[in-house]
C-alpha cells in the first residue's frame, strides 16, 4: 500500500492559532502525568533515598529520549489514524504480535500491582488496611471506567497532580547543596554493581514505560488529531515529557537531601514521606499519602483498561466500554481480570509494597527497548509515514538509547548472576 | 491434497523444482479479485540466493506438502519478475492481519486466515477467518489448544468465517475500486447511510478518506448526515476535495449541511454555497447558517411544504411528488403572499379531502408554533404539549421561516440520541 501523503488543507476549519493550541493539548501532559504514578513515585524516592544525587545525571538523557520516542508515538498516531498495536499486528503479522503482546502484558501486570500497591501503601499511612482499602479501590476502579463518567474524573485527578509542587517546595526548602548537585547532574557516573544498574534500568523504565506509548497514540487517535494540527500538538508532549522529568528531579533531590543524608533505609511509604518533612512537618505522611493515592487511582484508572484495548485492537476484537459485554466479551474480560488480578495479589500478606512498585519499573525497562525497536521500523516505514518519516537526528538517539539500555539490562543480568 | 486449505498452509513453506531442489519461498499470493470467490492466479517466490521475486502460476504447482510446495517439470525455467499489476489483490500485502467491513455484519473484523477451496486445479478464496482458531492456528498452536479445551470442557471453539461476497478490503489502494466494483462493494453500498457511517468514523483516517470518496454524492451525503460529530465530516469533506464537497453538502438536509458548514470559516463555508447550482437552496443555507445557536432556529429545517391559500388538494399532492426533498412531509402549512403563517393541515386531511378542495378550507386557523428565537427546550416542551410530529417556526413579523421536527428538537435536548 504505497502511501503518498498530502495535507490536503483547504478547508479552515473556524479554530485558529491559539484556541487550536488549547483544543489539542490534552493527551501529551495526562500522559506525562500518568507516568508519575505509583510506580514512578516509588522509584524517584527509593533512587534519591539509596544513590542520594548520584543517578540525577540520568534524568537529562531520560528527558531527551523521552521527547523522542513520544513525538515518535504522536506522529505514527497523527499520520496513519492507527494504534501502536495495530500497527504492529499489520506490520509484523500474529506471531510476533501475540509474543510482544504477552511481554507487554505481562510488564503492564506489573504496573498494575504497582498501583494497588500503591493504593494500599498510601491509605496504610492513614491506619486503613489493604484488605479494605485495596477490594473497594479495585471495584471504585472498575465502575467509574465501566459504568461511571471517568471522562469527568479525570480532571479531577489531573488537578491534584498539582500535588507533586510540594516536592519542589521541600526540595528548595532543605537546602541541598547546589553545588553538588549542579556536579552529579553534569557529570555522568555510574557504580558497575547490580543494585545501582537496576536502578538506573528502573528510573529509565518508570519515565518511558513501554505501555504509555500504547496509551498515548491510542489516546492521539481518539482524538482525531490531524497532520495540519501536528505543529501545533506536537508542544503537548514536549511539554508535558518536560515536566515529568522536572518532578522526577525533585523527588529524587528531595529525598537524597533528607532520608539518603540522614541514612535511613526505606522500607514503606511512611520512610518515603521523610522527604516532604522540610515542607509539611509532621503532616508530611499525609501530603506524600494523598499524592501517591491520586497518582495511584490515576494510574489504576487508565492502565488497565488501556492495556485491555490495545491486546483488544492487535487481535481484532471489539473494544470500549460503549461496548455490551456481549459485543466486546474479549476485552471486558482482559479488563476485569487486570483489575482483579492486579488487585488480589497485593492481598497476598507480606508482600512488600513498595519493593513491588519498584521491581516493575525496572521490568519496564527490560522491554523498553524492544518495543522502541519495533517503533523504529514502523516509523521509519515509507510506505506507512510518508514523508513523516523519523529524521536522521531521531534514528541516531532512540537507536543509540535502545541498544544502551539492553546492554544495560545485559549487564545487569550478568552481574548479579556473577555476585550470587 | 485438501479440498479445503488455509493460506497459513502456503504462506512461508519453501518451493521446490520438480527435481527436489530448492527454489525460494512463498511470500504471497495473487488473484485478479474478479469473480465472487476470486483465483489465485499466482504465488509469489522469493527466490533463494537472487532474493528476487517472481510469480509462480498456480497451475506450476504439483503438490502441497508439510514440508513445501512442489512445482511441476520445467515450471522453475519460466518464471517472471513480479510486479503489482493494477486491480490485483495480494492475499497477505492486502488482507493478512488488515481489518475488512463485514458487509454483512456491518462491521470491521481483522483478518486472522484465509480460507481456500482447492479443486481441479483451481485455488480460490471462499472466507475470511476472523475467529481465534485462525489466530492459534497462525500460532501452530491449533491442534494443543483443541486437545485441551476437549480435555477440559469438552468443548471445541468453533470457526468464525465471513463469506469473501461479504468481505469488502480497506486498503487504501484497494479500496476506491473495489467498493465501486467488487460483490461486497455492491452490498457495502446498499448498506443503510447511518450504518456505513458507524464503520466509517472507527476506520484510521486515511482509509476513511479513501472508502468515503468512493461513494456517489448521494450516498456520501446521507453518510455525512448521520456523522455524529461535525468534525468528522469536515475531514471528510476535506478528503473530496473543494469540487465534490460542494455537490455532496448540495445533497444533505439542509439542517445537516448547515451544521457542518458551521463548523467551517466563513469564507470558506460562503465559498461552498456560492458554488452551489440551486439558488433557493443556496439561500435556505445561509439563512440557517445565520441563526443563533441554541435556539430554535439552529434545529429547524427549511425542506418543508408550503402552499398558499388558493392551491388546491391536487396542487398539494403534485407539489409533493415533484419536490426533491420536503423533510417534514406530514404538515402542510398554509401561507399568504408575505409568507405570514396562516394555517396548517396534515397529509392524512389532504388524503380523505377532495382534490378540488382549496387548502384554505383544510387549514386549522389556530397554529401552534415556535418563535424562531425560542430555546430548544421550549420547543421540546410544544412538542411534549400538544403531541405533534413536526412544529413551525415564526419569526416577529409571524412569516414562516422553518420546521422542526420531533427527532431534531429530540436531538438538541439530548446530544447521546443521535449517536445510538
Amino acid at each position: 500500500m504505497a502511501f503518498s501523503f498530502k495535507p490536503q488543507t483547504w478547508l479552515i476549519p473556524r479554530v485558529k492559532g491559539f484556541a487550536l493550541l488549547l483544543a489539542l493539548l490534552g493527551p501529551g501532559i495526562i500522559t506525562s502525568n500518568v507516568d508519575n504514578d505509583a510506580g514512578g513515585i516509588a522509584t524517584y524516592s527509593i533512587c534519591g533515598a539509596r544513590f542520594g544525587y548520584s543517578l540525577l545525571w540520568s534524568l537529562i538523557p531520560i528527558s531527551i529520549l523521552l521527547i523522542v520516542v513520544q513525538e515518535m508515538c504522536f506522529r505514527m498516531g497523527v499520520v496513519t489514524g492507527k494504534g501502536l498495536s495495530d500497527l504492529i499486528r499489520e506490520r509484523f503479522g500474529v506471531r510476533i504480535t501475540f509474543y510482544l503482546m504477552v511481554a507487554v502484558f505481562a510488564c503492564n501486570l506489573g504496573n498494575v500491582f504497582a498501583e494497588f500497591a500503591g493504593i494500599a501503601a498510601s491509605l496504610a499511612i492513614v491506619g486503613v488496611s489493604k484488605y479494605v482499602s485495596v477490594p473497594i479501590a479495585a471495584a471504585l476502579v472498575w465502575l467509574l471506567v465501566v459504568k461511571g463518567n471517568y471522562k469527568r474524573v479525570e480532571k479531577i485527578f489531573l488537578a491534584a497532580c498539582v500535588v507533586y509542587v510540594s516536592y519542589i517546595i521541600a526540595g528548595v526548602m532543605v537546602k541541598p547543596p547546589w553545588g553538588e548537585v549542579a556536579a552529579e547532574v553534569l557529570v555522568p557516573r555510574l557504580n558497575w554493581n547490580g543494585d545501582a544498574l537496576a536502578m538506573l534500568i528502573g528510573v529509565v523504565g518508570t519515565t518511558i514505560a513501554p505501555w504509555m506509548q500504547f496509551y498515548l497514540q491510542a489516546a492521539v487517535v481518539e482524538k482525531g488529531v490531524k497532520v495540519s494540527e501536528y505543529r501545533f500538538a506536537k508542544w503537548d508532549v514536549i511539554t508535558g515529557s518536560i515536566g515529568v522529568n522536572v518532578v522526577a528531579f525533585f523527588i529524587i533531590l528531595a529525598c537524597g537531601a533528607t532520608i539518603f543524608v540522614a541514612q535511613i533505609p526505606i522500607e514503606t511509604a511512611a520512610d518515603a514521606a521523610m522527604a516532604l518533612r522540610p515542607l509539611a512537618g509532621k503532616y508530611a505522611s499525609f501530603l506524600f499519602g494523598f499524592g501517591l493515592l491520586n497518582a495511584s487511582l490515576f494510574a489504576a484508572s487508565i492502565l488497565p483498561l488501556s492495556t485491555a484495548f490495545f491486546i483488544s485492537e492487535a487481535f481484532g476484537w471489539e473494544a470500549g466500554v460503549d461496548k455490551k459485554f456481549s459485543e466486546a466479551p474479549q476485552f471486558y474480560s482482559l479488563y476485569t481480570g487486570t483489575v482483579a488480578v492486579g488487585a488480589v495479589a497485593i492481598l497476598l500478606p507480606g508482600i512488600p509494597l513498595l519493593t513491588i512498585m519498584y521491581l516493575s519499573q525496572v521490568f519496564n525497562g527490560v522491554v523498553l527497548p524492544v518495543v522502541i525497536a519495533f517503533m523504529l521500523i514502523l516509523i521509519n516505514d515509507r510506505r506507512l509515514m510518508g514523508n513523516y518519516v523519523n529524521g536522521p537526528i531521531r534514528n541516531v538517539v532512540a537507536t543509540g538509547a535502545s541498544v544502551l539500555l539492553a546492554g544495560l539490562c545485559a549487564a545487569m543480568v550478568i552481574l548479579s548472576i556473577v555476585r550470587r | 491434497m485438501d479440498v479445503f486449505i488455509f493460506l497459513t498452509d502456503i504462506i512461508g513453506k519453501a518451493a521446490y523444482s520438480a527435481e527436489g531442489r530448492r527454489l525460494g519461498k512463498i511470500l504471497d499470493g495473487v488473484s485478479d479479485g474478479r469473480d465472487p470467490y476470486p483465483r489465485i492466479g499466482y504465488l509469489i517466490c522469493r527466490r533463494r540466493r537472487s532474493r528476487k521475486r517472481v510469480r509462480v502460476p498456480w497451475e506450476a504447482v504439483s503438490g502441497l506438502k508439510k514440508e513445501g510446495i512442489f512445482l511441476g517439470e520445467g515450471a522453475a525455467e519460466k518464471f517472471e519478475p513480479f510486479k503489482r499489476r493494477p486491480g490485483e489483490v495480494l492475499l497477505v500485502a492486502d488482507l493478512w492481519d488488515k481489518q475488512v467491513v463485514d458487509v454483512n455484519g456491518a462491521k470491521l473484523e481483522r483478518v486472522n486466515d484465509i480460507h481456500l477451496l482447492n479443486t481441479e486445479r483451481e485455488l480460490r478464496v471462499i472466507h475470511v477467518d476472523v475467529g481465534v482458531r485462525g489466530i492459534l492456528r497462525r500460532l501452530n498452536a491449533l491442534r494443543l489448544f483443541d486437545a485441551v479445551t476437549a480435555w477440559l470442557f469438552d468443548y471445541t471453539v468453533k470457526e468464525r468465517f465471513v463469506n469473501w461476497r461479504f468481505v469488502q478490503p480497506l486498503g487504501e489502494q484497494l479500496a476506491a475500486a473495489s467498493v465501486q466494483l467488487s460483490v461486497a462493494g455492491q452490498r457495502l453500498r446498499d448498506l443503510h447511510p447511518a450504518d456505513l457511517a458507524d464503520i466509517i468514523e472507527e476506520l484510521p483516517l486515511p482509509e476513511r478518506a479513501a472508502v468515503f470518496a468512493a461513494f456517489d454524492d448521494e450516498k456520501a451525503a446521507g453518510i455525512l448526515e448521520a456523522v455524529n460529530e461535525p468534525e468528522m465530516a469536515v475531514d471528510l469533506l476535506e478528503a473530496v476535495g473543494e469540487e465534490r464537497a460542494g455537490d455532496i453538502i448540495e445533497e444533505m438536509d439542509p439542517d445537516e449541511a448547515a451544521d457542518v458548514l458551521a463548523e467551517l470559516d466563513e469564507n470558506q463555508a460562503e465559498k461552498l454555497i456560492g458554488a452551489m447550482e440551486d439558488e433557493e437552496h443556496a439561500d435556505d443555507l445561509r439563512e440557517l447558517l445565520a441563526q443563533e445557536e441554541g435556539t430554535a432556529g439552529s434545529i429547524m429545517t427549511t425542506e418543508y411544504l408550503a402552499v398558499k391559500e388558493g392551491d388546491t388538494v391536487a396542487n398539494v399532492f403534485h407539489r409533493l411528488k415533484t419536490a426533491e426533498d420536503v423533510e417534514a412531509y406530514y404538515y402542510v402549512y398554509v401561507v399568504d403572499d408575505d409568507d405570514v403563517l396562516l394555517g396548517v393541515f396534515s397529509l392524512r386531511d389532504a388524503l380523505r379531502a377532495r382534490r378540488t378542495t382549496p387548502a384554505a378550507r383544510l387549514a386549522s386557523e389556530r397554529v401552534v408554533a415556535a418563535k424562531i428565537d425560542d430555546r430548544p427546550e421550549r420547543v421540546f416542551e410544544l412538542f411534549g404539549k400538544y403531541g405533534f410530529a413536526a412544529l413551525p417556526v415564526v419569526d416577529d413579523d409571524d412569516k414562516l421561516r422553518g420546521v422542526v421536527t420531533l427527532y431534531d428538537a429530540v436531538a438538541a435536548m439530548h446530544p447521546d440520541f443521535e449517536k445510538e
